[in-house]
């Protein structure tokens, strides 16, 4: 039996798993897919944003802006990838130059601490690659942008380091209510008794909700596709671009990320279905022409993926972190977007004051509050890469040429803390795979790796979820 | 110990040119990441190789066999090493070399030929839109997962490009029991050359739409079908005109760049139309002692014209190391017309000009007759004809030394005939 079953391992169910694995109590985390972080989290912009959006009051104000504060603190401690980039809202029309304004006057109002007006001349000295008929900029020196699944994967280490059992493949299908605890059943598994739920389900939150609850809290799923133009671009853009949101939405940004690419998007379109997260011909069309706009020589010669993800919509657009009101120790996070990865540290604490409130909460002792990622092979001193080689020779081994990752360090994730034993998770821990050739020449190596690793045949190997082998079969004649 | 010529990729254009950079007296190193030379051809096991350079038919693996054969054992081969760095630096080059055996090296050499092959390119250099699926392949990746792996990647097929790797594929699946669907291709040409046409579609009854494009991906963890659309004259997919293949593969033949990113950090100059680096006749670079053929210098149609540019690049490469001074360069562009898609060598070094040599190109579109003519100072110095010029067949064109009567630019012209 556990204290409390988490249900989710996105940047939020993430958050939350580190901040209770704090405290004593048997806590369990499950996860429908095959690997962690691969709904929203997998595919967001990954912007630390400050706070200037959301509206004056609202929750999704408040833990922004602290979720922001926290980042710094937390990258260093979790060691995980966190650029501070600073940001601009591009102003290229009267009307937009009014509403810096408003925006200006929304982030002081919103507590963000460093904002500021930025002239014609300024703005272009600092981004010399904008449309140069712009006429100003607001400044936000504390956004930041980060990796969301390494910053997740890292919340989550540190919390099973405290105790914290994880399940994959982990598909919530019904939760009975017992008279002092719940029986969750799964896809596929055997059911997990808990004291205690928190619904951190993203994109699928409503659904956990309405196992429990009479009135559930429905989620519209809204569509972003981006461009990944590659590092070779670095430099061109240096801080996070925003243009000014108008009545369509809050238009297509230009994000570098702390890996050197340049993400571009998105785009907002409602879908119907949870798992539309396709690219369209004519979604890509539109955020070329809006990018365009804010950098007329943006090069998407240089794109080398795009993808596409959803985001948890709900009516009133704010967060809705509630515990429920007929069942005991149960907590419903539902319509976590934008922005959710900034708010998630907040949010984190946020829910454990929403227990705290509820129940007492035992502080753990020689509780474990950082992790450590060993550096990337190929960026280590010349005297630790000696090191490590003669400890593990597979360092010498170079896999991903276009990102420069050894075999050793595949082999370190599928036997790690959390085993990525799928093309996709090691694309997610490595790298591997990410670069411009998409794994045109080390996919099939890396399938090699993971099958010798895991004493599998190479037809056991997946892509990405359960049955979705790359290989189907041996040839009946021997090559 | 500083290394005379390094070669970098130990396929066929690294054998080539590390056979003919050997002189007696010189330090020559081949280096090659994988377990075995020969590259790519490793991986092709259908036959045609060879029937110019060999005047027979080999298979992939057989060319391999036969060019490692005449390399010479004074050439030290290091093989599952992998060059991580090249800077260049007090004239020498530095490489950074990376093995499990022996961990990270550093040596120098006088000179280094790039031989590294070329990669292919994806989904999203095409802007194929749709969701991320299981079941899509580059072609090559594919041919190496059946041929080298011994794996079947799927059953119902559809192959988008008609680039070779892609027709050979299409006969190979099909003779290991999968159906080909169809075979797609945007342009109104096929990018194949026409023999493998013929011997992998035709013969198999596998069709191939030219002048459409796959315009969405369907599936829900594994592809289901595609859906295929003729396009408009400016490539854009006509919604009109669309239908749907059930399918659980689809492979991208849709071209191949060359592979230069070693070169980051030393910067040649580039030229956009190759995607690769300028070099003149001795296909050196704007750096001087730095050399580049093969596939990462342009994309090659057959294997017999990569060994031939890597044997001029190895013996440029001996040159330069023999004659030591550096002499200062008279070099003048290749120039030529709107018919033509490149040009390699993009530029003459007249300072070294000691042999005839030849330039190689594309059409851009598919003429069934063109008169190609080379000038200097306005003067006519060649003519050749060519029947069926297409844009996925390289043309050459040689140039003789002799008549070249100043240190102008050439430039090349084409008429159309038909």
């Amino acid at each position: 039996m556990y204290d409390y079953l988490i249900i989710g391992s996105g940047i939020v169910g993430s958050a939350i798993a580190r901040e209770l694995s704090f405290f004593e109590g048997a806590i369990c985390l499950v996860e429908k897919s095959s690997d962690i972080t691969n709904g929203q989290t997998i595919a967001n912009s990954g912007i630390i944003h400050s706070g200037h959006d959301p509206k004056v009051g609202s929750l999704k104000a408040r833990l922004c802006v602290k979720g922001n504060e926290l980042y710094e603190d937390l990258a260093l401690k979790l060691d995980f990838p966190l650029l501070t980039t600073g940001a601009l809202v591009v102003a290229f029309t009267n009307e937009e130059m009014n509403y810096l304004n408003v925006l200006y006057k929304r982030a002081k109002d919103n507590g963000v601490k460093e904002v500021g007006f930025l002239t014609k001349e300024e703005t272009l000295s600092l981004e010399p690659n904008l449309n140069e008929t712009l006429l100003g900029s607001l400044s936000l020196p504390s956004t930041k942008t980060t990796v969301p699944w390494e910053a997740a994967r890292a919340m989550l280490e540190n919390a099973i380091t405290n105790g914290l059992t994880l399940k994959l493949n982990h598909e919530v299908t019904r939760i009975n209510k017992r008279l002092d605890h719940y029986e969750v059943y799964f896809k596929n598994q055997p059911p997990i008794l808990t004291k205690g739920i928190i619904n951190a389900g993203g994109l699928y939150s409503d659904e956990v909700m309405a196992m429990l609850e009479d009135d559930v809290i429905k989620i519209y799923p809204r569509r972003g596709e981006y461009y990944t133009l590659s590092h070779e671009v670095k430099g061109f853009i240096n801080k996070v671009i925003y243009p000014v949101p108008s009545k369509l939405g809050k238009g297509v940004l230009i994000t570098p990320q702390p890996d050197g690419h340049l993400l571009v998007g998105p785009n907002a379109e409602d879908v119907l279905n949870k798992e539309d997260n396709q690219t369209t011909i004519k979604g890509l069309n539109d955020i070329k022409n809006q990018a365009m706009r804010l950098s007329t020589e943006l090069p998407f010669k240089e794109n080398i993926k795009n993808f596409a993800g959803l985001r948890a919509k709900i009516k009133g657009d704010d967060f809705y972190i509630n515990r429920s009101t007929k069942n005991k120790h149960v907590y419903h996070l539902v319509g976590i977007d934008s922005p959710g990865l900034t708010a998630a540290p907040a949010i984190g604490k946020y829910v454990i004051d929403l227990i705290k409130e509820d129940y007492v909460l035992q502080p753990k002792q020689n509780v474990v509050k950082t992790r450590k990622r060993a550096l990337p092979f190929f960026l280590d001193s010349e005297e630790n890469k000696q090191k490590r080689w003669q400890k593990e020779p597979s360092y010498g081994e170079l896999v991903c040429r276009c990102e420069k990752i050894s075999k050793q360090e595949i082999l370190n994730e599928v036997t790690g803390l959390i085993p990525a034993t799928s093309i996709k998770a090691i694309k997610k821990r490595t790298r591997a795979t990410a670069g411009v050739c998409q794994g045109g020449y080390c996919e099939s190596r890396i399938l090699e790796i993971i099958a010798a690793a895991t004493n599998k045949d190479l037809s056991e190997i997946n892509y990405y979820e359960e049955d979705t082998p790359i290989l189907i079969e041996e040839l009946k004649v021997e090559k | 110990m500083i290394y005379d010529v390094c070669v970098i990729g130990g396929g066929a254009a690294g054998i080539a040119s590390a056979k003919n950079s050997y002189e007696e007296g010189l330090k020559i190193r081949l280096i090659e990441r994988n377990n075995e030379l020969g590259g790519i051809l490793n991986q092709c096991i259908h036959s045609g190789f060879g029937i110019h350079h060999y005047k027979e038919e080999l298979t992939g693996p057989e060319y391999a066999e036969r060019i490692q054969n005449e390399l010479t054992i004074d050439i030290e081969v290091s093989l599952n090493t992998s060059v991580v760095r090249l800077i260049k630096d007090n004239n020498l080059f530095h490489l950074t070399l990376s093995s499990e055996q022996e961990g990270i090296q550093m040596i120098k050499s006088r000179s280094v030929i790039i031989s590294t092959g070329s990669y292919e390119r994806t989904r999203s250099q095409i802007y194929l839109p749709g969701k991320r699926l299981k079941g899509i392949f580059s072609a090559g990746s594919a041919q190496r997962y059946m041929n080298q792996l011994g794996y079947m990647v799927g059953k119902k097929v559809v192959i988008l490009g008609s680039g070779d790797i892609g027709l050979i594929m299409a006969r190979r699946m099909t003779l290991e029991g999968a159906k080909v669907e169809a075979v797609v291709e945007l342009m109104a040409h096929s990018n194949g050359l026409t023999r493998n046409l013929v011997s992998c579609l035709e013969d198999f009854d596998i069709p191939l739409y030219l002048s459409h494009t796959i315009s969405d991906i369907y599936g829900d963890k594994s592809l289901k079908a595609v859906e295929v659309s003729k396009v408009d004259e400016h490539l854009r997919p006509i919604e009109a005109d669309r239908f749907l293949i059930e399918c659980d593969t689809l492979l991208l033949s849709v071209g191949l760049i060359p592979e230069i990113s070693l070169l980051d950090e030393i910067k040649p100059k580039k030229d956009t139309k190759t995607r690769s680096v300028i070099v003149n006749q001795t296909y050196q670079t704007s750096i001087d002692g730095l050399f580049v053929c093969g596939n990462s210098l342009q994309i090659h149609d057959l294997v017999d014209f990569v060994s031939k540019e890597a044997e001029i690049a190895g013996r440029s490469a001996r040159n330069y190391v023999l004659n030591k001074k550096n002499n200062s360069r008279e070099e003048q562009d290749v120039l030529f017309d709107e018919h033509l898609s490149y040009v390699v060598p993009q530029q003459i070094d007249f300072s070294i000009l000691k042999d005839d040599f030849e330039v190689s190109f594309r059409v851009k579109e598919k003429y069934e007759e063109i008169n190609v003519f080379v000038y200097q100072d306005d003067k006519q110095i060649k003519n050749k004809r060519i029947k069926f010029a297409l844009p996925s067949e390289m043309e050459k064109i040689t140039i003789a030394k002799d008549s070249l009567s100043s240190k102008a630019s050439i430039k090349i012209m084409v008429e159309v005939i038909k």
